[in-house]
């Protein structure tokens, strides 16, 4: 599975966000799951399972992928992504 | 940057800022300061958020103000501010904003370990009271060691 940290440029939010989901999916011992970033521009060249991102963001996503996106209110705190992101991986799984 | 992740010089307690973009435009002045970027990195972050929208808050009242590596950045490093007031970025869910953090990196990859520890930092409600009360040079000594050994 692969999932995407969308962010403007790729190298401040959305890296944040990857560290944080990485650790959570540590945690549930998820080993075979990649986090990757990548900036606005460039996402509809990245295939994955499930994008990323804020509700800025998001507003400028490209139709195709915006139902394989999960929209955080906050990128640091990593008890309120885990909440939102397992249940989505979940989902993934169970596909 | 040093071994460290941060040092007292990057940390602004108690900053005035008008609006969103004299916050950011104030947050980064420790940055300017040390050589870290030159105004053009500024002007870019501003611009990104005129571009992109207030996508930089990243938590409640948490902005994250930073554009793309290039030459206006001249040190890897990151700065950390607090508003007397707090000011309204337009973000949907996370205004109004009170932390101002500028980061700059000068590659993809040099910022990773600092924002490791920004990021651990700033995942904790007791880190975001105690910045939040700061208002002592021995409260920024607790801010920065805290920050540096997460």
């Amino acid at each position: 599975m692969k999932i995407v940290a969308v962010c403007g440029f790729g190298v401040g939010s959305s890296v944040i966000a990857k560290m944080n989901m990485e650790q959570i999916l540590a945690q549930r011992g998820e080993e075979d799951i990649d986090v990757e970033t990548v900036d606005l521009g460039s996402v509809t060249s990245v295939d994955a399972d499930l994008y990323v991102t804020t509700h800025e963001l998001f507003d400028q996503f490209p139709e195709s992928i915006t139902d394989k996106t999960l929209v955080l209110n906050n990128f640091v705190d990593v008890n309120e992504i885990r909440e939102q992101l397992l249940p989505r991986v979940d989902a993934l799984r169970d596909r | 940057m040093s071994k460290e992740a941060l040092t007292p010089r990057f940390v602004q307690l108690g900053v005035a800022a008008g609006d969103w973009r004299d916050a950011l435009r104030r947050g980064a002045v420790p940055l300017l300061n040390a050589g870290n970027i030159t105004e053009t990195y500024v002007d870019n972050m501003i611009q990104a958020v005129e571009t992109l929208g207030p996508y930089i808050v990243i938590a409640p009242g948490i902005a994250l103000g930073h554009a793309r590596p290039d030459r206006s950045v001249l040190h890897t490093g990151f700065s950390l501010s607090t508003l007397t007031m707090p000011v309204e970025f337009g973000s949907q869910s996370n205004d109004p904003v009170d932390i101002v953090v500028i980061l700059a990196a000068v590659d993809a990859s040099s910022h990773i370990n600092a924002l490791h520890h920004l990021a651990t930092f700033l995942g904790s409600k007791d880190n975001l009271a105690l910045l939040r009360g700061a208002s002592t040079p021995a409260d920024i000594d607790e801010v920065v060691d805290r920050i540096n050994k997460g």
